[in-house]
């Protein structure tokens, strides 16, 4: 199921004009797609927290300027995640958390014996793509956990949809070899 | 090694996992903060006032400008001769110009007779009297003479 949320130009241009009702309802539609992604990559609940909130504070900084000439709103959003990822790591060394750790972070409630087992299988997983290349990680949450099209991947990353191909080729066949 | 069904599967099933999702404390906190620090964009809020704020400058500069223009032509068209391409400017605004009644008498006192042109103006010097005597009063020569010097001989060269 295809979860794009598609943001429509009137909705954009209230947000423009700091329209409080607008600003909430992007809020609303975007909050857990930007946590998720910003999750995923920094592996730790409280810094995607501060992350994802300093991602609105951009956004409500810089909505004014925002023109779509081809870029798409979503686009446009999430090139503004994927900085502030990178800040995060310019601004504090990259460190490895330990699966314990991270299963605790994500999972405090007591789950059913076989909601553990799939957790504890998401948890590796994650675990994996936090170990793959920074490009391939990108790739891997845009393309298959985000679901987003090679054309908006295009877009985000600022390189031609041909690379972004081979890049997730790539990054699949890296992140298999961990699996 | 999983195939690569399964690794997509996987990556699929992240975004539907509540391992990833934010947390109902955060997102309701979160967003109230954000809200919180929305503030009126001056720029942005007020366009449409500034818009008629300067729609009506421009009147204004507009309307300015046709009454310059204008008062510049007929000044200019004041000078221009019969054919002349601002000749039709000077006829149309001269014709704007009231023109008093042609009064044969008028307010001067002349008589008609006197107002015609083929009377002859006649001059009646009236004797002055000054400090008790009767000063004559010298009549103006018919022609001014032709050799007199404008300026007074000076003692030097």
């Amino acid at each position: 199921m295809k979860i794009h949320t598609r943001i429509d130009k009137e909705l954009v241009s209230q947000a423009k004009a700091q329209d409080t009702v607008a600003l909430g309802r992007i809020y609303d539609l975007f909050v857990e797609r930007i946590y998720r992604f910003v999750y995923v990559r920094v592996g730790r609940r409280e810094d995607a927290e501060d992350v994802t909130e300093q991602v609105f504070v951009k956004v409500l900084k810089n909505i004014g300027s925002y023109e779509e000439r081809g870029l798409p709103f979503e686009a446009w959003l999430f090139r503004i995640v994927r900085n502030l990822v990178t800040d995060y790591y310019r601004g504090r060394r990259r460190t490895f958390v330990p699966l314990d750790e991270a299963i605790h972070v994500v999972d405090p409630k007591p789950k059913p014996e076989e909601a553990v087992s799939v957790k504890l299988q998401y948890e590796e997983v994650l675990q994996q793509i936090r170990k793959l290349p920074e490009r391939y990680q990108e790739i891997i949450e845009l393309k298959f956990i985000e679901e987003l099209t090679n054309d908006e991947i295009s877009q985000i990353l600022k390189k031609p949809v041909d690379q972004i191909r081979v890049l997730q080729s790539r990054a699949l066949a890296k992140l298999k070899t961990y699996l | 090694m999983k195939p690569t069904e399964d690794a997509i599967g996987i990556l699929a099933g992240l975004r539907t996992s509540e391992a990833l999702a934010p947390s109902a404390r955060f997102k309701k906190n979160a967003r109230i903060r954000f809200l919180n620090r929305i503030e009126p964009v001056k720029g942005v809020a007020h366009t449409k006032s500034m818009a008629v704020a300067v729609a009506f400058r421009f009147a204004l500069l507009g309307i300015l400008a046709v009454v310059l223009i204008g008062e510049s032509l007929v000044y200019v068209a004041g000078f221009s001769a019969p054919g002349g391409i601002l000749y039709p400017v000077k006829v149309a605004t001269q014709k704007n110009i009231p023109s008093p009644e042609p009064t044969v008498a008028g307010s001067t006192g002349i008589s008609p007779e006197e107002s015609s042109p083929s009377a002859t103006p006649t001059f009646h010097p009236t004797p002055v009297t000054v400090l008790g005597d009767t000063v004559p009063v010298i009549e103006a020569p018919a022609e001014f003479p032709a050799n007199i010097p404008l300026l007074p001989k000076l003692p030097f060269p």
